[in-house]
């Protein structure tokens, strides 16, 4: 049944789960139904798991647990469609003195268009969406108002203390977090959901996080990753600590909180995990947010969450693979370790969307003719530069034809490029030549990314319906349906220089007077503590010499 | 105008007797909503969220939690109520009102001019003496299990239906009873509660034994076995690649693939020594041989055990590592060296039942008892929360009555008295103070004055009835919510927790004084600031 490479799924917030969203719905436009066609590359069995619901249907759903609060799955049943019985019992079906029964309901929230459309399929099976254009950006509140992908009834944990944008009483901080993963309720029901996940796996090969950390949900997290750490130490873990603007003023206090927040979120997933990967679209994110990284065929709105994280999805789609490809074992261990020498757990993200050929169309041409950069970086206060010691790089979307041009031209047969047969070869050569000093690995597959509805429409007009550039723009009432990337882990100077920067703003901070504005208080101890392990943390990056 | 106004123009506050009435328009409304759930004839609400989630309750623990709060004062009580039930598991909804209630006759004393604080000492004195006539009233149980019986019924049945409540009963009580341990402090973790989404609701029962949610994962296990060894251990017997890549221990190709091997039989001894030991204790005997492990158990691993037809499972509840332990005997060994027959547990029968994608294990018929399981079932999901959540409760009301070696009247004979005897206590008192004491008094009566309207009876009725009945007879009186009349909850076993009991008293008399002390409120913090 399954292939023994099993990897657990772990969201703990809404700005994570609104990633998450997206990442299962890009994965789940790339399932092929087809059963002629040859399989995917992709090896689905890792993330997904099969199971057989009580009417006998074979399911195929994420092996996950998706942590959020009370109020905010809009229209989305705690328990998943798949294995519940649909509808409302009728009052006379309850045990209990008829007139003695008092029915309460809550409005039904309004289906915006995209999710009218998939009920509509629903009914008429038939899996057909991939040509509609929808306009949502108006209509996006939750994740779950363009989440496709159907939940396992474990996949939900929902907190009840909190409520969704309760001003009243906000969860906004690390303790508050913690609380909850102590009290009676929360704590134990999501490690047994965990349980029963490790339990069907064979031979599970890790889990992969992806955490808020700004704002209560840092808390949960934490103390997630130490019992992880405990329960299951010889698994690896890789978390992704999400950052993401969610309205544009702060109050300063708020955003000390956040610094708090953040400090300890870092130090603890540092110290729990095998390798943390920060993620945001913004180039800084510790007080003031600051403008958005820049994609040259990208138009999207920073503040939004639902553009930025399709970024970050796609990010995740393709630097994944490298645990994820059917043709090999490698493994998350050795994504982990490849990146991790003497210490330095944490990495930078760097991402080109679309990596999109020129319109001579091959990637030996294009590669001769950019400029500047490949990629933008992903993670916060971290530039793309020179100080690169390591890197890990995937490549989607190159197809075999694509590599060197149909028209050779004589000096061709010398460019070292031009030998490689894999998308990874010739970009490895170049990326030899290119960065000096820099031990890289590349993979590849030749399998597109999947943009259809819902991912936002966000590419620039000149990025054609198949992910092609051209200066002639697409027709507007057609989408991208699939999109080139390339995606990459660095372990750079400027990883070191981050974690310092975050330090000594953290310093800064009058802690006594924070906690006065909060509702619980942080050990203080705990919190010098987290800052002395992202000073060491940071200090391991200080020289590129030894690794 | 308020000193804080000064500070910060935008802060909005209420002073005084402003302030008192927030308090109590917020107590009494938090009241109204519980008022309409208590007692066995009390109403059943069934929730229904937007997306369809579904909650069939009339637990008033569970009612607050679902409910959205945003009144502050009405959240301090509601948190104060369901501290309440994480302490002794019941008595919520009698708390909301009882603190309304007192709230209530202290507005009555507060618009004639009396001061608060006066209310307030009235309260507290009120309170020492109600908690005398507990004393007094409380019926000693000592290992008694009729009353056991009663006062967990008397729980259950306002939660579930009678007859469901009655199968509960008898199951929470035959539970508790066989985790005791003399000498020892009660763990209701001991008892496990399992979830079946099968059958119905009365299909649930009582397992001398454990019940585990999952199964062996090689289809050649055997599904069913009978005199059986168990195994309980936390070792790991899965492969796991270790970091060899990073080039430090090895130089080529082949002493990599030697490493490799070296770690793959290193698991592969731990599973031959469960082997051997199978071998020496089971073969030519009609014993078997399940092993239970926390950590993982790869495929590999599996299929030599399975191949000696040994029942393996992996990645048990560190919980029920313990649970085992004390169900089967034996001890959960962290080590697979020098393992020997005294480390080994025993159960006559261990079968598997596979629901769906679910597998669940039965460890039945065991060495020792001292741990069980209850395992519910029913046809969806909001059955099966509502009868773990009336499980967890009659549980802890088993627990309690133990734990106290006492109950006390219900059926509000417990209410009628404190008012009665707080009327006589009165007289003593010198001063205004006996105002508050009388306040008091009157508050009481609200328990006996919403079971009987909630019982479709007229309020006023049942008190002046009930008050007669108490001082002629000079014995706890209760109110029979079937018939309306007198009754002698002695008789018809009808008992209440005393720590409950004891509770409420305590935290009602604090909560109410506090809010009536409160004399200006403001809210200047930044999420005012905000908006």
């Amino acid at each position: 049944m399954s292939s023994g490479r099993e990897v657990i799924t772990l969201q703990f917030g809404h700005q994570s789960n609104f990633v998450g969203a997206h990442w299962w719905n890009i994965q789940e436009s790339g399932f092929i139904y087809d059963p002629t066609s040859p399989p995917s590359e992709i090896n689905h069995d890792v993330l997904y798991r099969e199971g057989i619901n009580h009417r006998n249907e074979v399911t195929f759903t994420p092996r996950a647990i998706v942590v959020d609060l009370h109020g905010s799955l809009n229209h989305l049943k705690t328990s998943g469609e798949l294995y519940d019985d649909p509808g409302v019992p009728s009052p006379e079906t309850i045990p209990w003195q008829e007139d003695k029964i008092e029915v309460v309901t809550t409005d039904q929230p309004v289906k915006n268009e995209f999710l009218q459309n998939l009920e509509k399929e629903d009914g008429e099976g038939v899996p057909e969406n991939g040509k509609m254009i929808f306009e949502l950006d108006n209509d996006i509140n939750v994740w779950s108002d363009y989440l496709k992908t159907r939940f396992h009834p474990r996949t939900l944990s929902i907190v009840n203390e909190y409520k969704h944008n309760d001003n009243n009483r906000p969860f906004e901080s690390y303790i508050q977090g913690s609380e909850v993963w102590n009290s009676p309720n929360f704590g134990e029901d999501w490690c047994d959901k965990c349980r029963l996940f490790v339990e069907e796996s064979d031979n599970l090969q890790g889990f992969q996080i992806l955490m808020d950390s700004t704002n209560g949900f840092s808390g949960l997290a934490g103390e997630a990753l130490q019992y992880l750490n405990d329960e299951y130490n010889s698994k690896s873990v890789l978390t992704f600590p999400v950052l993401m603007s969610t309205s544009s003023s702060h109050s300063t206090d708020e955003e000390s909180m956040r610094i708090v927040n953040l400090v300890m979120a870092f130090a603890k997933s540092s110290e729990f995990s095998s390798l943390v990967v920060p993620m945001s679209c913004h180039n800084t994110t510790w007080r003031q947010y600051g403008p958005g990284r820049n994609f040259q065929h990208l138009n999207y709105d920073v503040n939004f969450s639902y553009h930025t994280s399709a970024i970050l999805a796609s990010y995740l789609e393709t630097i994944s693979l490298y645990y994820r490809r059917r043709s090999d074992a490698y493994r998350m261990l050795n994504l982990c370790s490849s990146v991790t020498p003497t210490g330095r757990k944490m990495a930078n993200a760097v991402l080109s969307l679309p990596f999109a050929l020129g319109e001579n169309g091959n990637l030996l041409r294009t590669l001769e003719l950019w400029e500047g950069p490949l990629w933008s970086s992903l993670t916060p206060h971290c530039e793309v530069d020179e100080s690169v010691a390591l890197q890990s790089i995937a490549v989607r979307g190159i197809q075999k034809h694509q590599l060197v041009p149909t028209i050779l031209r004589p000096q061709d047969q010398c460019n070292p490029l031009f030998n490689h047969t894999t998308s990874a070869g010739m970009l490895d050569a170049y990326l030899t030549f290119s960065c000096d000093g820099v031990s890289s690995q590349v993979i590849s597959i030749e399998e597109n990314i999947s943009t259809t509805a819902p991912y936002p429409n966000i590419f620039s007009e000149h990025i054609q319906r198949d992910g092609s550039f051209s200066s002639n723009p697409r027709p507007s009432f057609m989408a991208v349906e699939k999109s080139s990337s390339i995606a990459g882990l660095q372990s750079a100077k400027s990883t070191g220089d981050m974690l310092s920067s975050l330090h000594s703003e953290a310093s800064r901070l009058n802690l006594r007077r924070i906690l006065k504005s909060a509702t619980s208080d942080l050990e203080v101890e705990d919190y010098s503590e987290a800052k002395e392990t992202l000073l060491c943390l940071s200090e391991c990056y200080s020289d590129n010499m030894f690794i | 105008m308020a000193a804080i106004s000064l500070l910060n123009p935008k802060a909005e506050f209420a002073r005084a007797a402003q302030a008192l009435a927030v308090n109590i328009s917020a107590a009494k409304g938090i009241q109204d909503v519980m008022k309409t759930n208590l007692g066995p004839k009390g109403t059943m609400k069934m929730l229904v969220s937007g997306a369809g989630d579904i909650k069939i309750t009339k637990d008033g623990n569970v009612l607050l939690h679902e409910m959205q709060i945003q009144h502050p004062t009405a959240s301090l009580i509601a948190r104060a109520s369901t501290a309440m039930d994480d302490m002794t598991g019941d008595g919520t909804t009698s708390t909301v009102l009882v603190i309304g209630e007192l709230l209530k006759q202290a507005d009555l004393l507060i618009s004639e001019g009396l001061h608060p604080r006066i209310i307030a000492e009235g309260f507290n004195q009120a309170r020492t003496k109600a908690l005398e006539v507990l004393e007094k009233l409380k019926i000693e149980c000592k290992g008694n299990r009729e009353i056991l019986v009663d006062v967990a019924r008397t729980s259950l049945r306002t939660k579930v239906h009678h007859s469901l409540a009655d199968l509960l009963t008898e199951h929470c009580v035959d539970a508790v009873l066989a985790i005791q341990n003399p000498g020892k402090d009660l763990d209701l973790n001991m008892v496990e509660i399992m979830e079946m989404q099968h059958k119905t609701a009365t299909d649930t029962a009582l397992i001398n034994g454990l019940v585990l949610d999952h199964g062996a994962r090689h289809p050649d296990m055997p599904k069913r076995v009978t005199n059986a060894y168990i195994l309980t251990c936390n070792v790991s017997l899965e492969y796991e690649k270790s970091e060899v890549n990073s080039g430090f221990f090895y130089k080529t190709a082949e002493e990599r693939e030697k490493l490799v091997l070296a770690e793959r039989q290193f698991i592969e001894d731990r599973v031959k020594k469960i082997i051997a030991l199978k071998k020496k204790l089971c073969d030519k005997t009609d014993k078997n041989f399940v092993v239970i492990n926390q950590k993982g158990i790869d495929p590999l691993s599996l299929d030599l055990l399975a191949k000696e037809g040994i029942l393996a499972l992996r990645r048990a509840k560190r919980r029920n590592m313990e649970r085992l332990t004390l169900a089967c005997g034996g001890t959960a060994m962290n080590c697979l060296d020098d393992l020997s027959e005294e480390q080994l547990g025993f159960s006559n029968l261990v079968y598997e039942h596979v629901l769906g994608e679910n597998k669940f294990t039965f460890v039945e018929e065991c060495k020792h008892k001292h741990s069980v399981t209850i395992l519910l079932k029913g046809p969806n999901k909001h059955t099966l929360t509502q009868l773990k959540d009336a499980v967890r409760d009659g549980l802890r009301a088993v627990k309690n009555a133990l734990d106290d070696g006492a109950v006390v009247p219900g059926a509000g004979a417990f209410e009628v008295a404190v008012s009665k005897e707080l009327h006589k206590f009165k007289e003593t008192v010198k001063g205004k103070t006996r105002l508050g004491v009388q306040a008091f008094a009157e508050a009481m009566l609200v328990i006996p004055k919403t079971l009987s309207v909630n019982s479709g009876f007229d309020s006023q009725d049942t008190i002046v009835k009930l008050l007669e009945e108490y001082t002629s007879l000079d014995v706890p009186v209760g109110l029979d919510l079937s018939s309306g009349e007198i009754l002698k909850p002695a008789d018809q076993g009808i008992y209440d927790n005393y720590s409950v009991k004891k509770q409420i008293l305590g935290s009602c008399t604090v909560i109410a004084s506090n809010l009536l002390l409160v004399d200006e409120i403001m809210r200047a913090g930044m999420s005012s600031l905000k908006g």
